[in-house]
């Protein structure tokens, strides 16, 4: 975070006014809603992974994450707080997922193999000892929830790499809670068969 | 009850945390989202001054604000990097979940905008569009070693990539400066210069937004919906997108359709 002295030595050689300096502190206290600096530190790792574990390639994660974000920094100033932070953030993401895959007219799954290819030639860079055990689960992950339709890998991967509860995922795409455990169970049940049927398949490789 | 046997938990285990944004990813992002922000959609946020945002934040917008208005292109070269010139280093974790790194500072983001290409790349930046190893950007200066001053200084390095596209964004400019100033009809006399000058601009996006408002004020009516409504369809999370439905949701029969296309409404 920014310390303390040095906002106010800015805020002064900017000439700002002196009951502008603490006006998003002032906010924040009466408000309890954190200013960006600190919801964008909080939430763009959690940001990042949604939107890659949802399909949308890394070249692309750039530019849904950052357009989250422009959207989160222009909305602020009109945020309530009736949602929690982490809510409103990635109803966002969701939304903009959304769209990227109706502007790209295919589905998530239809890019697994670009992005594992991009993951090798990161191993190629990086330290290849334990990184490579880890692009290896992401890789199978990323494979695995390509087998689910978006509606199922998106209350999937809010609750089992997000961790949120059905009511949660509920609010965040807006259907009822009774529909989103129905996709979940489902979806539990087809991620299930297709680790099943991935951890035969690899027996059946092994000497 | 959860389905999830053995195999498919320890599959999810085994990824989870595995890949995360490297330190220079994060004030990429972050950099490029106040950019983007700084321009032609930050008019009317900055405005209000209602935005909570931190005084270091607020410094860089001014940095980056000065620079745009002061005829600079390096704001839209940023708007069009991540596609074009600002590849990612993203990072995968060894050890499961990375440790979140201290928000950057302003001289950071200031440094690696103001890098020349070649010391971008050393930073971890590559021209290429692939990815490098993430790690941590040597040499960055500490904030004790900081002053404002290099913030507001145009970089010249990035400059270049899209000089071309200077004469479209100074018209763009000026339509802009004209809805700012209450005369939405020269900023359409501006856009039919633009049109026969530019045939399909590169900037269509940005024209088409402040076609809608411009119409949305000096003729409300169908035309106008319709021009703001095909925009919102086009690019709903434009930043534009927040003024384009401020400008037209007085029309009749607009409102709704406009806030189904808002990806930002608070659930």
């Amino acid at each position: 975070m920014t310390n303390p002295r040095d906002s106010g030595n800015q805020a002064i050689s900017m000439g700002a006014p002196a009951g502008k300096i603490c006006e998003s502190a002032a906010r924040a206290i009466r408000t309890g809603i954190p200013d960006f600096d600190t919801i964008y530190e909080a939430h763009v790792d959690f940001a990042w992974q949604i939107v890659r574990r949802m399909g949308v390639s890394a070249a692309d994660a750039d530019d849904v994450v950052q357009e989250a974000f422009v959207i989160v920094h222009r909305r602020l100033a009109a945020f309530e707080g009736r949602a929690a932070i982490k809510t409103w953030v990635f109803k966002i993401l969701v939304h903009l997922v959304r769209h990227y895959w109706r502007r790209q007219q295919r589905r998530p799954g239809d890019r697994a193999g670009e992005d594992a290819a991009e993951m090798h030639t990161l191993v190629a860079e990086h330290d290849p000892t334990v990184a490579l055990e880890k692009l290896e689960a992401l890789r199978i992950l990323d494979r695995l929830l390509a087998e689910l339709d978006v509606d199922k890998r998106e209350v999937f991967v809010l609750a089992e790499i997000e961790q949120m509860t059905v009511a949660e995922i509920a609010e965040i795409i807006e259907v009822n809670a009774n529909t989103v455990a129905s996709r979940l169970r489902a979806a539990r049940q087809e991620f299930q068969k297709a680790a099943l049927r991935f951890r035969t398949h690899e027996l059946g490789r092994q000497p | 009850m959860n389905d999830l046997g053995p195999e498919a938990q320890s599959i999810l285990e085994a990824a989870r945390g595995a890949e995360s944004l490297s330190r220079t990813d994060r004030v990429r992002i972050k950099h490029a989202v106040l950019l983007q922000v700084a321009t032609l959609g930050a008019a009317s946020t900055a405005a209000g001054g209602a935005i909570a945002m931190s005084v270091a934040t607020k410094v860089t917008l001014l940095a980056v604000t000065t620079a745009v208005l002061s005829g600079g292109s390096v704001a839209l070269w940023a708007w069009k990097a991540p596609r074009v010139a600002a590849p990612r280093t993203h990072t995968v974790s060894p050890g499961g979940p990375v440790v979140a790194a201290p928000p950057p500072t302003v001289v950071e983001e200031a440094r690696l905008k103001s890098l020349p290409p070649e010391a971008r790349r050393r930073d971890g930046f590559r021209g290429d569009g692939r990815r490098s190893v993430a790690g941590p950007a040597p040499g960055i200066e500490s904030p004790s070693e900081s002053t404002a001053a290099p913030l507001a200084a145009p970089p010249r390095a990035l400059r270049s990539p899209l000089a071309s596209l200077d004469p479209e964004l100074t018209v763009l400019r000026q339509a802009q400066e004209d809805l700012r100033v209450g005369l939405p009809a020269r900023a359409l006399r501006r856009l039919a210069e633009y049109d026969s000058r530019f045939s399909k601009g590169t900037l269509d996006q940005e024209r088409r937004a402040i076609e809608a408002i411009a119409l949305c004020q000096v003729q409300p009516g169908p035309a106008a919906r319709a021009r703001a409504e095909s925009f919102l369809r086009l690019a709903p999370q434009s930043p534009l997108a927040g003024r384009v439905r401020a400008a037209c949701k007085k029309l009749d029969g607009t409102a709704q359709s406009l806030e189904e296309n808002d990806p930002g409404r608070e659930p």
